[in-house]
């Protein structure tokens, strides 16, 4: 099997006219694939001769370029060739979820006979810093509020139908709507649009019958995961983990509560570049509602 | 929450007085090529993993150095992050190549950091070889070069060559892509428009140290404020004849609230009466 590599590969190794200009036999040749399955030739073809190559990270022709490669060792200088090709590629082209591309920190924690949740006020576009005044925890009856967190565009239109719902209810039914009723309800929106789904994660807390505190989080087509103790969600959601997990007491006293979200809130947020700018903190307690803004660093 | 700034503090004191320890500048090899190119190794998985990760290491950055009548003012932020996570909030970004000379960083922290130390090696003996310290035009251009001779390769670095030499405040930029440019104001890093916007807009050639600095200081904040990936600490440094001299570093978590302070509304929270169960 010939495997010469043509000379003008060598002089302009980087530059993707390198490889123009020639006959596919000869990529062929020169990345040893004469002898592996036609598509993947083909595919190693296109890639190499057309300018600007869409590779995502899980490109699945990346994954048949290393297949091929891991079990190609006689061929290096193509090897290295096409490895600092397809890094740069890669460095070019940083994954970005949807779910990031506004930044939000969403958290709620329950209390003896009460509840807080708690979200960061950033509105971005990726890393600029757009609003510091953004609301993402909404109220739905006196005990019972939701944060969506995810794409503010979602969680606003989300909101938006989640209140015309609770008032058709409201209306029927002459009563407000029970916590668990009501996370069924966000499910069943979400779940709606299973196979083009609103971008959020909702967190949902409020006071049940007999003020029983009740917490619950879904991802965004409605599988939803109750918890007894705390729920995170959003982009600062690992170090959100971190700080609850270790913050967290059972049968915490409202001010105590208070203080402890608060706390989770900020040095979580202070771990993430798309989230933070200032806090919003709401404690529900049987008799009282505490809204609360809170300061925090500003970068 | 205050940060704790003790990793910013300076270690590289008594400078000007020439008293430091060189020893480490005649490590093995100072001028022998500083880096092998890479070979592909059999586990090929491995290393494109590898060097992905190293990729990742990318720092948001807001950095700024201008020239003005009495030297050169040079700025940084001190916030390292990975992605979304952010890393480090006290990085030092303005490397300190001699006590004439600064660097700034902006890119992948480990590409900075190693060049510019392996600058400060190179400047060092041109100083011994020629009785003289090497201008900010020659330094800059060293590195310049080595960056050139890599290009392609996958470094990462932007930063500015800041300092006083013979002819007195230089400045230059100088990147992984080969670029040089000499200039008098510049700013690199993902936060780099917004500081440019405060910087263009205050900018003089003649104004006071200290009225420099603020500017300095402010356009960095500004940047920090509307750019996700710069933060943490503000530090500004200015170069005069004598040699540089570090001004001031502050946390931004108190900064903002020094130029916005907060007057004390007399209700900050609401009460509302939830109806009896």
């Amino acid at each position: 099997m010939d495997r010469h590599i043509p000379s003008n590969l060598d002089r302009e190794p980087n530059s993707p006219s390198g490889w123009k200009g020639l006959q596919p036999s000869q990529i062929n040749a020169a990345l040893g694939v004469s002898c592996i399955q036609r598509p993947v030739a083909s595919l190693c073809r296109t890639f190499l001769l057309s300018k600007k190559p869409k590779l995502g990270l899980k490109s699945p022709l990346r994954e048949l370029l290393l297949l091929r490669f891991s079990s190609s060792t006689s061929n290096l200088d193509a090897c290295i060739r096409l490895r600092l090709r397809l890094r740069r590629e890669l460095a070019a082209a940083p994954a970005m979820s949807i779910f990031e591309y506004n930044g939000s920190a969403v958290v709620a924690m329950v209390g003896k006979n009460c509840f807080a949740i708690a979200s960061d006020r950033r509105l971005g576009v990726q890393l600029q810093t757009v609003a510091t005044d953004f609301q993402r925890v909404f109220k739905i009856h006196d005990k019972l509020y939701i944060g969506l967190s995810g794409l503010a565009t979602d969680a606003q239109t989300l909101y938006q139908r989640l209140v015309f719902r609770h008032k058709l209810y409201q209306l029927r039914e002459e009563r407000d709507m029970k916590p668990q009723t009501f996370a069924s309800l966000v499910s069943a929106l979400l779940y709606e649009k299973r196979f083009g789904p609103y971008f959020c994660q909702p967190v949902i807390a409020g006071l049940g019958e007999d003020n029983e505190p009740f917490i619950c989080t879904m991802d965004c087509i409605g599988a939803k995961e109750l918890a007894k103790d705390f729920v995170v969600s959003g982009t600062a959601s690992e170090s959100l983990y971190g700080a609850c997990e270790s913050m967290y007491k059972p049968n915490m006293e409202p001010e105590e509560l208070f203080e402890t979200i608060s706390q989770a809130l900020q040095s979580s947020v202070d771990r993430d570049c798309l989230s933070g700018w200032g806090g919003f903190v709401l404690l529900v307690t049987p008799t009282e509602v505490k809204e609360c803004v809170i300061k925090g660093r500003m970068d | 929450m205050k940060l704790d700034v003790s990793a910013m503090e300076n270690n590289f004191a008594a400078h000007a007085a020439g008293g430091e320890d060189d020893g480490g500048l005649f490590g093995a090899g100072a001028d022998l090529p500083a880096m092998e190119l890479p070979t592909c190794p059999a586990d090929f998985d491995g290393f494109q993993k590898e060097t992905k990760e190293m990729l990742k290491h990318k720092k948001g950055t807001t950095t700024l150095a201008f020239i003005f009548d009495k030297g050169v003012i040079v700025a940084a932020d001190s916030r390292a992050s990975m992605g979304g996570y952010i890393s480090s909030q006290t990085v030092r970004k303005i490397i300190e190549i001699n006590p004439y000379m600064l660097g700034t960083m902006a890119g992948g922290a480990a590409d900075c950091q190693f060049w510019h130390r392996n600058l400060g090696i190179k400047c060092r003996l041109h100083e011994l070889a020629n009785k003289r310290r090497i201008s900010i035009a020659g330094a800059s251009k060293l590195l310049a070069n080595i960056l050139y001779s890599y290009r392609g390769m996958g470094l990462s670095i932007g930063t500015m060559i800041a300092g006083w030499d013979e002819k007195g405040p230089g400045l230059y930029y100088v990147d992984s892509e080969g670029a040089r440019l000499m200039g008098s104001r510049f700013s690199v890093g993902s936060g780099s428009l917004y500081a440019y916007g405060i910087l263009d807009e205050g900018y003089r050639f003649v104004m006071p140290v200290e009225e420099a600095a603020e500017l300095a200081r402010r356009a960095i904040y500004q940047a920090t404020f509307r750019d996700g990936a710069s933060g943490g600490c503000v530090s500004v440094y200015h170069v005069g004849p004598n040699g540089w001299t570090k001004l001031s570093g502050d946390d931004v978590g108190e900064l903002h609230y020094k130029y916005y302070p907060v007057e004390a509304t007399p209700v900050e929270q609401e009460m509302a009466d939830a109806p009896a169960a």
